[in-house]
């Protein structure tokens, strides 16, 4: 009863604080976006732990480059440190200049300023991008690494086999730090028509996840954003459309969302201040789609 | 699935003690049991063992090769996974000019797949199973050549982690993977389809 009104009170707050309208219009331009000012709702403390989550990018369109110019505007209000990648970083060709042109070229700015990607792999990633520098997955498909209170697990949802639910089970086991958070390509809830819930992904990380007290997840494959109503007290996005966009596939109505924007591109800020995650997602066009917050309860569970 | 179709079997034995209907009992037996008789039928160890042995002596055979190569740093440049990727492939290839279909999935060994998958996929998992890998995959069919590379361009699909758990498990430089009905053995870093088997998914 208690947890159901914790979910509850979250669950007006989050509403509260969520920009009003489910859809916004798109632009019209192609590679040329207009962008809003930059207008923050995070607290932007510098003792936070900031950062992004993008995913499905890896097309090298004008699109993909209007998205990052807006992400690089937002750096300069929020500088983050550091972005997660939700997989699907590299469509089609993975030569060096496919790197170059649907990596490197469109993020050359943030690569510039020192910001560190974390990426994980999507069904269209060649497992030798673990070993690429600018991925920093140090040679690995799945692996963990902290930053100040916050504990990541960047999954390999593509093949999700013994050695690794092991790995996992293992690894958070012992894992002391105050939010726990998993990132991975598949998401195991999601109102997308094309795709939807990967269930048997669910299954299996979904216990695991509970058992842990894994806060958040973060996850892409579908071309859209999904706040994902909490479920069994994990919180479930979907931000897959850093690069691609499959515009009005949220089934409406869907039981499982609690906001969803699927007319544009858009990606995630990220804010961590002690017991609170904040977030706030921008368009393509630099609107604020979504915010909100996050309060981890003190059993550990957000 | 054992434990099921066991249930299911006593559940026959005592409905048919209850009404004292051999005959009726002995087919209801045998029927609940088939399943569970076709996968004893592979489902030796003899078999996977064997199986085990095959892709282990292939993962020799490429770590030596691989040893010999410079090696990939953790923070390598997309030239060095280029170049990397496909030296690793012609030697692999070189090596294993001889390799042909059912070299790896034997046909005992591929029977034991198709009934572990048969077994993990019934009724409406099935349907969804078909409809992942026969419409919603972007890659529903290729031309399947042993030895060749899985082509960089196309999608891998997802293996289902309830299977993966099941099936015999593979070092880590192997992968199981669906293409339409049929599944690949393919190398992660070289890309190569090590074997194949057709008809995997019923």
């Amino acid at each position: 009863m208690k947890r159901l009104i914790t979910s509850l009170a979250l669950t007006i707050l989050l509403t509260l604080t969520s920009v009003s309208g489910q859809k916004l219009s798109a632009p019209r331009t192609n590679g040329n976006a207009p962008s809003a000012p930059v207008k923050l709702t995070l607290p932007n403390k510098d003792s936070s732990v900031r950062f992004v989550v993008i995913g499905d990018t890896g097309t090298g369109t004008g699109q993909q480059h209007d998205l990052a110019n807006v992400l690089l505007r937002y750096r300069q209000a929020f500088p983050f440190e550091f972005v997660l990648m939700m997989g699907d970083n590299m469509y089609g060709s993975e030569k060096t200049v496919d790197y170059k042109a649907k990596f490197e070229d469109v993020y050359k700015p943030l690569l510039d300023q020192k910001v560190k990607f974390y990426a994980s792999l999507g069904n269209h990633d060649d497992s030798n991008q673990r070993f690429y520098g600018y991925f920093n997955m140090e040679g690995q498909e799945y692996y963990h690494f902290k930053k100040g209170n916050v504990s990541f697990y960047s999954l390999n949802s593509n093949y999700m086999d013994k050695k690794q639910v092991d790995w996992i089970n293992e690894k958070l086991a012992t894992d002391t730090a105050d939010w726990k958070v998993a990132y991975f390509h598949h998401p195991p809830y999601s109102s997308g028509g094309a795709h939807g819930s990967d269930t048997r992904l669910r299954e299996i990380v979904e216990p695991i996840f509970v058992k842990n007290h894994v806060n958040v997840v973060f996850t892409g494959h579908e071309h859209f954003y999904e706040r994902i109503k909490p479920q069994k007290g994990v919180y479930y996005f979907i931000s897959g459309s850093g690069g691609k966009l499959r515009k009005g596939d949220v089934k409406k109505g869907s039981p499982l969302t609690d906001k969803a924007y699927d007319s544009d591109l858009s990606f995630m800020l990220i804010e961590v201040a002690g017991d609170q995650m904040h977030f706030q997602v921008i368009s393509r066009t630099g609107e604020t789609v979504d915010s909100g917050i996050i309060a981890r309860s003190t059993n550990g569970r957000g | 699935m054992g434990e099921k179709t066991h249930a299911a079997a006593v559940s026959c034995l005592l409905f048919t003690s209850h009404v004292r209907t051999t005959k009726i009992s002995l087919i209801a037996v045998i029927v609940a049991l088939s399943p569970a008789i076709a996968l004893a039928q592979v489902n030796n160890k003899p078999v996977a063992d064997a199986f085990a042995q095959r892709v282990k002596d292939y993962v020799k055979l490429r770590e030596g090769i691989e040893e010999k190569m410079p090696k990939l740093s953790k923070e390598a440049k997309p030239e060095e996974i280029e170049v990397h990727k496909k030296q690793f492939q012609e030697a692999v290839r070189a090596a294993r000019a001889g390799a042909k279909h059912g070299d790896l999935f034997t046909p005992d060994a591929a029977a034991l797949i198709r009934a572990i998958i048969k077994d993990e996929f019934k009724g409406r998992d099935r349907v969804e199973l078909r409809k992942t890998v026969l419409v919603e995959s972007e890659v529903k069919a290729l031309p399947l050549r042993v030895n060749y590379p899985y082509p960089e361009v196309k999608e891998q699909l997802e293996m289902p982690p309830n299977l993966l758990l099941r099936l015999p498990q593979l070092p880590k430089q192997i992968r199981y993977r669906f293409v339409g009905r049929n599944m690949l053995l393919v190398d992660r870093e070289n890309g190569l389809i090590l074997d194949y088997m057709t008809e995997a998914i019923p």
